[in-house]
């Protein structure tokens, strides 16, 4: 269990990050690509230099090389041992450190079980899928027992039920082993379901770091690809596995599979919104007239359009070319999200 | 796939052959012998003028200079990977040895050395050498710098670094640079032989040309092509054994 703390930490791309992370806890860091997130991660690992200071446990550790940091890093490349079999990767930081063979292979296979991946420990690197490989990795990384996690992107590139499984692997050893885990992400979904913490970087600064709560209200200050809204339920329709939610005066029906709080936050990535540019829209669930507010080119050839839906202002993502002010947008039920507020 | 090679290598032969005759009947001319001459020519060379026992001499100069440019390349590549300070003062030089045309260094070496049995030797030694230090020290800076920063967190020391990592990894660049390397040993060797040593293949090509010996030195090129060809050949396999183990190459596609 480590307290991490970064004191006016600068750098290439950052810009005097001062940050505490709290011992045994989630942390995850949201931002746009080219924020500087992976580098905040290198600068944690001691892989990359940097003005200020980092205090693990309140002891400065700047002059601390990698090895000694108490680390588990797994990039987003993975940048598993391609000429290493899965058992051999797993086992590299334990030779390292000097471990009796048996003891280390011990090790191993109980990491390595604990992923599901034992039946591949034989096999190459590049013989793995994508899912396997980050597993892999991970199985890598927590072997040596880190105080610290350092995940960069787990979600990325990986298909939705290994996801799910992911997930489920990462909240178990948060729970079991209590390293200090720090995500990085742009995805918001899976940030939600394992953060404590969060920050949100944009361009090497930092913009928020604070709870779930904060996060939700200030993220669409920041980051225009995801809609946040804090809503209250109004229904729950038990049978059909819906509610119907009121987000400052607009009805929404959302996927609901158990009844929580009345305060809820509903989200939904911008590229999920779909625009049409008449009154038509099939089926009419979740159907909303509005008055285009802003467009901004996004990209190389999409658009972010700002919609004001009667008080709400929806994001949408889109290829179309605009031709009326008035536009219906859709949110369709299976991409919107709803999470209580603990 | 055996029989079928060798079907269609008949069937190059035998096409190439019969243009080959038909020149020579349409245009015969004392510098393009019929392709029996040369068949000939070959008997004579190897009853007469010790083809074989030359070939060895030569064969066994490559190999000597090669396998000696691997220890050297490998042994300073490998320092100069160790250590920091060496890399800076050193691959420089390396550098610069690697990129020169090594028959630059040819003339430079038969006076140092003199016309000896050395002399082709030490070319391929340091033709190689040089090349493959070069090949190690910057195919390590090819490697993705993930795998290296997980190797630090993971807590590998620079010689783990170096051994279980960087090594291994540039092992494919190193495997494709020797394939080009033995057909350049060779080139080197017969090139000293040619102008310097009175014993190998070259010296064979130097003595056909000065006696105008046309059969003679074709065959001499066929020898020569083909031996060059199977040595490529066994480098290639060697590669492919390495590489395909850990699933870069699943299959070798050819262009069809």
């Amino acid at each position: 269990m480590t307290t991490i703390e970064l004191v006016k930490v600068s750098n290439y791309i950052l810009r005097d990050i001062t940050l505490r992370i709290q011992s045994g806890t989630i942390h995850v860091v949201i931002g746009p690509n080219g924020a500087g997130k992976t580098t905040l991660l290198k600068v944690i690992a001691g892989l990359t230099w940097y003005k200020g200071n980092v205090y693990f446990n309140g002891k400065p550790v700047d002059r601390e090389p990698p090895w000694k940091r108490g680390i588990g890093y797994v990039p987003q490349t993975n940048a598993l041992f391609p000429h290493m079999t899965v058992l051999e990767n797993v086992l590299f930081g334990l030779r390292n450190k000097g471990l009796s063979s048996s003891e280390a292979i011990a090790l191993a296979r109980h990491y390595l079980k604990l992923l599901g991946i034992y039946e591949l420990k034989d096999r190459y690197p590049l013989t793995l899928s994508g899912g396997e490989q980050r597993k892999v990795a991970l199985a890598r990384a927590l072997v040596i027992r880190p105080q610290i996690l350092l995940l960069d992107e787990p979600f990325t590139g990986i298909h939705y039920d290994y996801r799910v499984h992911l997930v489920e692997i990462i909240k178990r050893i948060s729970r079991e082993e209590k390293p200090t885990i720090i995500i990085v992400t742009h995805d918001l979904d899976e940030a939600i379901e394992l953060g404590v913490n969060y920050t949100i970087l944009m361009s090497g600064r930092q913009v928020y770091t604070g709870d779930l709560r904060g996060l939700l209200k200030t993220i669409n200050k920041h980051l225009h690809y995801i809609n946040v809204y804090e809503c209250i339920i109004e229904e729950v329709l038990s049978e059909s596995g819906l509610a119907k939610i009121n987000c400052n005066g607009i009805t929404l029906m959302t996927p609901l599979e158990q009844v929580v709080e009345d305060k809820v936050i509903a989200t939904i990535p911008a590229d999920k919104v779909i625009l049409y540019q008449a009154e038509k829209c099939y089926p009419r669930t979740n159907c909303l007239r509005g008055r285009v507010v802003e467009v901004k080119p996004w990209g190389n050839n999409l658009r972010l359009v700002k919609v004001d839906v009667g008080g709400i202002s929806v994001n949408v993502l889109t290829d179309t070319e605009l031709v009326f002010n008035e536009v219906t947008v859709k949110l369709p039920i299976k991409d919107l999200k709803v999470y209580s507020i603990r | 796939m055996k029989i079928n090679f060798i079907l269609r290598s008949l069937v190059i032969i035998a096409l190439v052959t019969s243009i080959w005759y038909a020149i020579f009947y349409i245009h015969p001319s004392p510098l393009l012998p019929p392709p029996h001459d040369v068949a000939y020519a070959l008997v004579d060379l190897v009853l007469h003028y010790n083809l074989l026992g030359q070939l060895v001499l030569s064969l066994y100069r490559v190999l000597l200079g090669f396998s000696i440019g691997i220890v050297l390349g490998l042994g300073i590549g490998l320092v100069v990977l160790l250590s920091r300070i060496v890399r800076d003062i050193v691959y420089p030089i390396i550098a610069f040895i690697a990129v020169t045309p090594s028959f630059a260094f040819v003339p430079l070496l038969m006076l140092w050395i003199g016309l000896n049995d050395l002399l082709p030797i030490t070319v391929v030694a340091i033709c190689t050498g040089f090349p493959l230090a070069y090949t190690l020290i910057s195919g390590s800076k090819n490697i993705d710098p993930n795998i290296i920063d997980v190797a630090l967190t993971l807590g590998a020391s620079r010689r783990t670094l170096v051994f279980k990592i960087i090594l291994p990894l540039t092992l494919t660049h190193i495997a494709s640079m020797l394939k080009l390397e033995a057909g350049h040993s060779w080139r080197l060797v017969f090139v000293t032989e040619y102008l310097a040593i009175s014993s190998g293949l070259g010296y064979l090509m130097m003595r056909a040309y000065s006696t105008i010996r046309v059969d003679e030195i074709i065959a001499l090129i066929i020898v020569l092509g083909v031996l060059t060809l199977a040595l490529q050949y066994l480098v290639e396999k060697i590669e492919t054994k390495i590489t395909s183990k850990w699933g870069y190459i699943k299959t070798t596609y050819t262009i069809r």
